[in-house]
């Protein structure tokens, strides 16, 4: 059997057992890929860190955004962190970022977040981010360990200083 | 010795610190002998340098210089690039260096490094910074911050750093050594002397502090040690005990004759979990010892002037009580003796239903006498603030002529929109503002003040509230659109009080118009220039609405904390938070959530639409239901009758608006000519030279570069607005720049960049 498909099944084991672990909130039916897969390449990455530090990082430190906080997107799909994100934020002014934007941003929070880069950009466009699911694995990320940190949930601002 | 064994270790690169002293002590010696004597100060700066984070003293951000004109702008080259990737990261890079005697000054990284350049080429003179431990790890403000101060008195000359962990280093401005005369070894600890007790801190975690206050250090258990290889326990830093907040700075440090002028700032106030924090402070130092000199609560404790406005109680500890903390940078009058302090908001942002009373000095302009630190005059210009409207930038000083008579005017522009023009010596408004009713909150617990001070002059430069004839009306078709959509949360003309989004009953609204929003109007990356021949003031701002709501944590203290459309905040798991009532599930996130039963209705890549409306969407198919006006962007006053001059959008560009294809709401502005309106918005950042006003678009503000592929410095007439240059750099401004003349040859130098990818960029003209 080729590599590729023992691959795809410890995905989806981990997966199911990821969507378990975090209250079963896994939604990702249509999915066919996962963030382990290398949806995004480095170089938007790059550029959605400096998006983000432009547009987020005032209300949103990577800490807030990084390992066991991000678990809150865990089994679900990009498409839907996509979404949430056009819609509400920035906060003070939402839906402002260009949609390839949005998709750096993403990018980038799926790198900060330990997961690989590949050869394909993430899309821009929702149906096609509905195909992909958010598997975080933990002890995979460079994020601080917080001793009893379960599931902290998201921030939701806008501002600076 | 443990890794963190508490010494104050300076890191000041040896090597490169010893090769380049002597060059740095030829340059000084070279540049004296040549003047002979120390220049005149105007305004406390030296011609033609910047020896103050907002240029001088006043805070004009303006520079005499005018070798760059309009005749050359757009010829200045790239002089050198300064990255600061091989000594750490930052956040976005919000630096504004200073020039002072031959040299460039700047701070770099999370860790926030002090250094020295060569202004010709770039290269680092010198760099210094502290191992502060864990109290750098949970620092509040951990990145670079707004920069330096510089102090001289003709002979020596020193540079002054706050550093993340809230010390203070006095350096050698020549070598970056620590003044050993200064503090202990060169630096003060400056969580000592505000009364609090210092205790051993320790960590449970390896991580930072998170917003708001959750993962912070606690006081050591006796005995406790470091566990390296967790990297959690006790380092042997000591700081104010945990248990009353967390505090640091993030602006630089003012100095005044030879009193230096250190204030505070608190973490962010978004989603607090407890229900105090550090209150802020403001002190005066000896710039020669260290030595504290006063202190003024921006709390006032009981017994001082506007305890009363605590209805609570002001004591620190008391719930409901921190933060009033002045984060943003100050601005001076040496003649007057006098240090302005723009000071922020009081605990948390959005609710106050635990802290009864105006809360003084929150939102206040307050005016210390330098060498006493006791109050001249202040003004507080909103009561009882829960919109998030911090006082985000220093003032700006000038002298102008109104109705005939010379007055020495501070003009405190606003997240709020509004600019508040005092007399600077008397607090006496130069215009009126009276107290004006507003709308108050049915928000349970919060008692809003029945009016606010609604400044008559100048006009404000942001849209303010939402009222019917704000909204666009090109048919009646679109118009009734429009209003149905505004409806849907609370309307009014300016300080609408947050809506809960537990409301209940008939007609109950879970949302509220925020125009401006949290984030300005004016805000600390962009604020305010002067010109000081003319009079004329230059505002970047911007101009945008959202909503603010407020919505109960399970896990915080607070009755309330900001919400979102989502839901309320949730903050159980966090270390430090409250543990989660019984049973309590978290609410998913999102599209669907429904935290107020209204984001599931628009289709996948389409959003909201008319027929399935959101509380809180402001577009009809992507086009703004506000019409657009002259706001945000660059507004001119002339400041002499409080008039606007001239105003341009950041980047110079107007289009109309294209209503999204996609959208079923795009059929009702068929056949409609929309007006142009700019192109991006954000914040630009504003100098201002002999004939120019030179500014940058800020980090994520003006015309997006696909256009043509290039990020621009623009130059405009600074009597007219008038457009004459648009520069390509690199990458956006990530500051206010700053220029100098160093050598005969002018500079321009900015802040550009975030994360890894953080630099300074040096302009100058080709010989």
């Amino acid at each position: 059997m080729r590599p590729q498909f023992w691959m795809t099944v410890v995905s989806l084991l981990m997966m199911s057992a990821f969507a378990h672990r975090v209250g079963g909130q896994a939604r990702g039916a249509a999915a066919t890929t996962t963030t382990r897969s290398g949806v995004y390449t480095a170089a938007q990455a790059n550029r959605g860190e400096q998006t983000y530090m432009a547009s987020c990082v005032s209300c949103h430190p990577p800490a807030t955004y990084k390992g066991a906080v991000f678990l809150n997107w865990h089994g679900r799909t990009v498409s839907e962190l996509f979404e949430f994100l056009t819609e509400q934020m920035p906060k003070s002014e939402p839906g402002s970022l260009a949609p390839k934007e949005y998709a750096q941003v993403i990018a980038y929070l799926l790198k900060l977040n330990g997961m690989p880069a590949g050869r394909t950009e993430l899309p821009s466009d929702a149906a096609a981010l509905q195909r992909i699911t958010i598997l975080v694995a933990p002890g995979t990320t460079d994020t601080p360990s917080h001793a009893g940190f379960t599931r902290p949930g998201l921030s939701h601002p806008g501002r600076t200083r | 010795m443990s890794r963190r064994c508490w010494t104050l270790r300076t890191t000041c690169v040896a090597a490169l610190a010893i090769l380049t002293m002597g060059g740095a002590f030829v340059v000084h010696d070279r540049l004296s002998a040549v003047e002979g004597q120390a220049p005149a100060l105007v305004r406390g700066n030296a011609p033609g340098e910047w020896r103050y984070w907002g240029a001088d003293a006043w805070s004009t951000r303006h520079s005499p210089l005018d070798q760059i004109n309009a005749s050359n702008f757009e010829s200045l080259e790239t002089a050198w690039q300064w990255n600061i990737a091989p000594f750490g990261p930052d956040e976005y890079y919000r630096t504004t260096p200073l020039y002072a005697n031959g040299r460039l000054f700047t701070v770099a990284t999370t860790r926030r490094i002090a250094a020295a350049l060569d202004p010709a080429t770039g290269h680092t003179l010198w760099m210094w910074r502290l191992d502060e431990g864990i109290r750098w790890q949970k620092a509040p403000r951990q990145f670079a911050g707004r920069g330096l101060a510089y102090w001289t008195d003709g002979k020596e000359e020193r540079v002054i750093v706050l550093t993340p962990g809230y010390h203070m280093a006095l350096l050698d401005a020549r070598t970056g050594i620590p003044d050993p005369r200064f503090g202990r070894n060169g630096v003060v600890d400056l969580m000592d002397g505000l009364g609090f007790k210092l205790v051993p801190l320790a960590v449970d975690d390896n991580g930072p502090l998170i917003i708001s206050d959750a993962a912070p250090y606690r006081e050591a258990h006796p005995g406790e040690t470091w566990d390296k290889e967790k990297g959690i326990g006790a380092d042997g830093t000591i700081g104010i005990d945990p248990a009353q907040g967390q505090i640091a700075a993030s602006s630089p440090a003012i100095v005044v004759d030879d009193v230096i002028i250190v204030g505070t700032s608190s973490i962010h106030g978004y989603y607090p979990i407890k229900l105090h924090n550090i209150p802020g402070y403001i002190r005066g130092f000896d710039v020669r010892t260290g030595r504290q000199l006063w202190k003024f609560n921006l709390i006032p404790e009981p017994g001082e002037f506007g305890a009363d406005t605590w209805l609570n109680g002001s004591k620190p500890g008391t719930p409901g009580v921190g933060k009033n903390d002045a984060w943003a940078p100050y601005s001076a009058d040496p003649e007057l003796g006098l240090v302005y302090i723009p000071v922020g908001m009081p605990l948390s942002d959005e609710y106050g239903g635990h802290r009864p009373g105006d809360n003084l000095f929150g939102n206040s302009l307050v005016a210390l006498d330098v060498k006493t630190g006791e109050r001249r005059w202040h003004f507080q210009m909103i009561h009882h603030d829960i919109w998030d409207y911090d006082t985000p930038i220093a003032p700006n000083l000038l002298d102008i002529t109104v109705n005939g008579r010379l007055r020495k005017v501070v003009a405190q522009s606003t997240k709020q929109g509004w600019i508040y023009t005092f007399d600077r010596a008397t607090g006496e408004p130069i215009w009126p503002m009276p107290e004006t009713p507003v709308l108050q909150s049915d928000v349970p617990g919060e008692r809003t003040s029945p009016t606010q001070p609604i400044p008559s002059r100048p006009a404000p430069y942001a849209q303010q509230g939402l009222m019917e004839g704000d909204l666009i009306d090109y048919t009646p078709e679109i118009k009734a659109a429009a209003l149905s959509l505004a409806k849907l949360c609370r309307m009014g003309p300016y300080y609408i009080p947050p809506s809960a989004i537990d409301a209940t009953g008939p007609g109950a609204l879970h949302c509220s118009w925020y125009a401006p929003g949290a984030a300005g109007g004016v805000n600390i990356d962009g604020g305010a220039a002067v010109d000081p021949d003319t009079g004329l003031m230059y505002v970047a701002s911007q101009s945008r609405m959202s909503t603010i709501e407020v919505g109960k944590d399970p896990c915080s203290e607070h009755r309330y904390t900001q919400a979102s459309a989502s839901g309320p905040r949730d903050s159980c798991g966090l270390p430090g938070a409250l543990p989660p009532p019984p049973g309590y599930v978290a609410p998913p996130r999102g599209r669907g959530a429904g935290g107020r039963g209204g984001r599931a209705g628009g289709a996948a890549g389409v959003g909201p639409t008319l027929a399935a409306p959101t509380p809180g969407t402001s577009t009809i198919a992507g086009i703004s239901i506000v019409k657009p006006r002259e706001f945000g962007g660059i507004t001119a006053y002339n400041m002499n009758r409080g008039d606007k001059a001239w105003w341009i959008p950041n980047g110079g560009q107007m289009a109309p608006p294209r209503p999204a294809p996609n959208s079923p709401d795009a059929k009702l502005f068929e056949g409609v000519t929309l007006p142009p309106q700019p192109v991006g918005g954000g914040l630009a950042q504003i100098i201002t030279t002999r004939t120019l006003v030179i500014y940058g678009t800020g980090r994520s503000g003006g015309p997006p570069a696909d256009a043509d592929g290039q990020f621009r410095l623009y130059a405009l007439d600074k009597a007219t607005g008038k457009q004459i240059g648009a520069l390509p750099i690199p990458t956006r401004t990530s500051a206010v720049p700053m220029t100098f003349m160093h050598d005969g040859r002018q500079y321009i130098v900015y802040a550009t960049g975030g994360g890894s990818a953080a630099s300074l960029v040096a302009l100058r003209l080709p010989r």
